[in-house]
């Protein structure tokens, strides 16, 4: 297995405009869509990889989502309900109602022709995307594969929302649903070519795990044994893992921690979101040598969602400067 | 694969339009018989076709969406000699294209849903759905890439099985047909006017259909070690993509050969291995001649004496449960080393690189020891499976 490392990042909020080349391909995509291309075409780009001539077998993409193309979805039923006969529907509205509509965008915009595979596992979908993502390349399946997680949402994903926080109870009131792109992209590569950076970080991608567990207690002793694991595997130069939860906790699930996750849902693009946001943040920092937040020693960060069914992913990330 | 662990088949279940179980499966197929009905469980007076392989069903008494209730019969099948199953080394993983569609669309015409319309139009719910039932406490995930996503699902299953994740992975596809699906494919004109006719020189487009299928993917060690029947290997998956077009596929059919070509690789193939195809097959005009394209330069001139199945002819295109069901039909081919006919199909087109087994089952003289299942999607995606004879 190779060594994965995370070489750029990549955040798209709602109602974001695209690059101008991609103006066509934006109207035609839903708010999912649209969301996930954002993030997706950033990371890429700002890695600075060209887009190759011909479809490159050994780039791919890999999307995380909870709900896909539920936009998409929603306009072609409301087209149905009205329609007299199939000549009134929109044929490319439904194109867009598979929710592997952003690997498909994304790989025709870069250029990208390996891998591409799109899970919708709710809440954890995003990170089991990344973890996906880095077997593909530590197997040598992929040598770059761009990690998306996205959710669009429409009016009436709000209104859903509304009823479903209610019925989560008193611990998600409050909590706004957002829309989220985001995106990193990993390499087998080692070494960033980004040579204009001052002080150089490599984060590299340690270890991901995936269990089921509906019992929020036992969960939360699954997850800190695996934690246990990790860090007793990544040896002397790794301080304990700075863990934090991708997701708001609607079930005390990280008991004890002082870090209660965010306050907004972001559903199937929580994990990657944190990541994301995190490289981006760490990345500003080394542009700037003088910066106190710059570590010289290794650290692990590890970043968790939890479904509320009951799923659990979780990744570890190594971060240090050379 | 070096020292990593191998991955078996050692149980199957089937639910399609030609009957409940694997054998109404493997028996219609043996007969060539077809499924494909005129719909009755809603009106096309507003769409050109009316054809589809529907299952007479109804939804559970717990509001259950039929696509719930295929994948929970197929997963009682595949798990039926296995009690054991469940824990915390037990996974699931399921490919589904539409799951959730039904409750979505139903709350988006009435807004009478209640709490929870946003976690009923969840495609995840499926697999947890199993996961639930059958004390799967392991890794437990959905997979979305269309009519690729049974394969893509049993695929990551043998993954998560050879990296150590899980010693044993229910994992398969389902997908339920509605007026949504229907229209949609309709509207862009993919559906024949009479009933699918995969690689046939008259073919006019897909039949929809339904139902799904799980197969229980055990590490080889532990198989034998509680006596399991082995079916087939899990030897080798791979995804590829178009980089095309969103519906139509590459007319060179590179995405899917670079699919197929990493799925030998995983395998330690050569496609001169290659003894049976089961190819995705969808009877519309691009598909089966990118799939012609592809298959004939993955496997050169032996492309005509390679015996080619394509099951949509008799169960329709079962979108996500496609890729699972041809994946249990490999399955049987290996271990019982006969080839069904294509039903649907009666004459390839004159320069057709293919052989596709027409008219009656193949009794191969060569043994059929290397099996490649092949499924191509909207978005460009695409998969391929390879399994062996156990």
């Amino acid at each position: 297995m190779r060594p994965v490392f995370i070489v750029s990042a990549a955040l798209a909020a709602e109602a974001e405009n695209g690059a101008p080349e991609d103006a066509n391909r934006l109207r035609r995509m839903d708010r999912f869509g649209r969301t996930g291309f954002l993030a997706g075409t950033r990371a890429f780009r700002a890695w600075g990889a060209p887009r190759p001539p011909e479809p490159d077998a050994r780039g791919g993409v890999v999307v995380g989502t909870r709900h896909g193309c539920r936009p998409a979805i929603t306009e072609h039923a409301a087209r149905l309900a009205a329609a007299a006969r199939v000549e009134d529907l929109a044929p490319s509205v439904f194109a867009a109602t598979v929710h592997n509509s952003v690997n498909g965008e994304l790989a025709m915009a870069l250029g990208l022709g390996g891998v591409s595979e799109t899970i919708v596992s709710g809440r954890t979908a995003g990170l089991e995307a990344l973890i996906l993502g880095a077997r593909r390349v530590a197997s040598s399946d992929a040598d770059r594969v761009l990690v998306v997680a996205a959710e669009g949402v429409d009016d009436a994903m709000r209104e859903a929302w509304g009823e479903e926080r209610s019925a989560l109870g008193p611990s998600a009131a409050g909590v706004e649903l957002v829309e989220t792109g985001a995106s990193v992209l990993l390499e087998a590569r080692e070494i960033s070519s980004n040579r204009e950076e001052k002080k150089q970080e490599r984060i590299r991608f340690v270890e991901g795990c995936l269990f089921f567990e509906p019992d929020a207690r036992r969960a939360s002793a699954r997850f800190f044994e695996w934690m246990d694991g990790v860090e007793a595997r990544a040896g002397g130069n790794a301080r304990s893992a700075a863990v934090s939860p991708c997701v708001p906790d609607y079930e005390d699930f990280l008991e004890g921690s002082k870090e209660r996750g965010p306050r907004v849902e972001r559903f199937g693009a929580a994990g990657v979101f944190e990541i994301a946001r995190e490289v981006a943040d760490r990345r500003a920092q080394a542009a700037n040598a003088l910066s106190p937040h710059s570590p010289s020693k290794k650290i692990l960060l590890a970043y968790v969602t939890r479904d509320t069914t009951g799923a659990v992913a979780a990744v570890v990330l190594e971060s240090w400067y050379f | 694969m070096g020292t990593l662990p191998r991955v078996v088949v050692t149980g199957i279940g089937a639910e399609t339009a030609l009957g409940h179980g694997v054998s109404a499966l493997w028996e219609g197929a043996l007969l060539g018989l077809s499924a494909i009905r005129p719909v009755t469980r809603f009106d096309t007076r507003r769409f050109h076709a009316r054809q589809a392989a529907l299952i007479d069903r109804e939804r559970g008494p717990d509001g259950a969406e039929l696509e719930t209730l295929f994948a929970r019969d197929a997963a009682v099948e595949a798990l039926a000699s296995c009690p054991d199953f469940g824990g915390g080394r037990a996974g699931i993983a399921v490919g589904t294209t539409l799951a959730g569609n039904g409750a979505l669309t139903e709350w988006l015409a009435e807004r009478t849903g209640g709490a929870g319309a946003l976690s009923r139009g969840d495609p995840g719910a499926l697999s947890r759905d199993l996961a639930r039932r059958h004390g799967a406490r392991g890794p437990v995930s959905t997979v979305s890439v269309a009519c690729a996503s049974g394969a893509a699902a049993v695929g990551i299953a043998a993954e998560w099985i050879r990296e150590g994740r899980a010693t044993w992975v229910l994992a398969g596809g389902a997908d339920a047909i509605s007026p949504f699906v229907f229209s949609g494919f309709d509207a862009l004109r993919a559906l024949s006017m009479s009933v699918a006719r995969p690689f046939d020189v008259a073919r006019d487009g897909l039949t929809l259909g339904e139902g799904a299928g799980f197969l229980l993917l055990e590490e080889e060690d532990q198989a034998g070690r509680r006596g399991a029947s082995i079916l087939a290997r899990v030897a080798g998956y791979g995804s590829g993509s178009d980089a095309h077009h969103m519906t139509r596929p590459d007319p060179e059919g590179r995405g899917l050969r670079r699919a197929v070509e990493t799925a030998l690789l995983q395998a330690g193939r050569a496609a001169s291995d290659v003894d049976f195809v089961s190819a995705h097959g969808t009877g519309t005009t691009f598909n089966d001649a990118m799939e012609e394209a592809a298959l004939a330069h993955v496997l050169g001139a032996r492309a005509r004496t390679v015996p080619v199945n394509g099951i949509k002819g008799a169960i329709g295109h079962t979108l996500g449960a496609a890729g699972a069901l041809e994946a249990i039909l490999s399955a049987l081919v290996l271990a019982r080393q006969r080839v069904p006919p294509t039903a649907g199909h009666a004459k390839s087109r004159p320069d057709s690189p293919l052989w596709v087994v027409s008219g009656a089952p193949l009794s191969p003289e060569r043994p059929i020891a290397v099996a490649l299942s092949t499924s191509s999607a909207f978005g460009g995606t695409n998969a391929a499976l390879i399994l062996e004879r156990a």
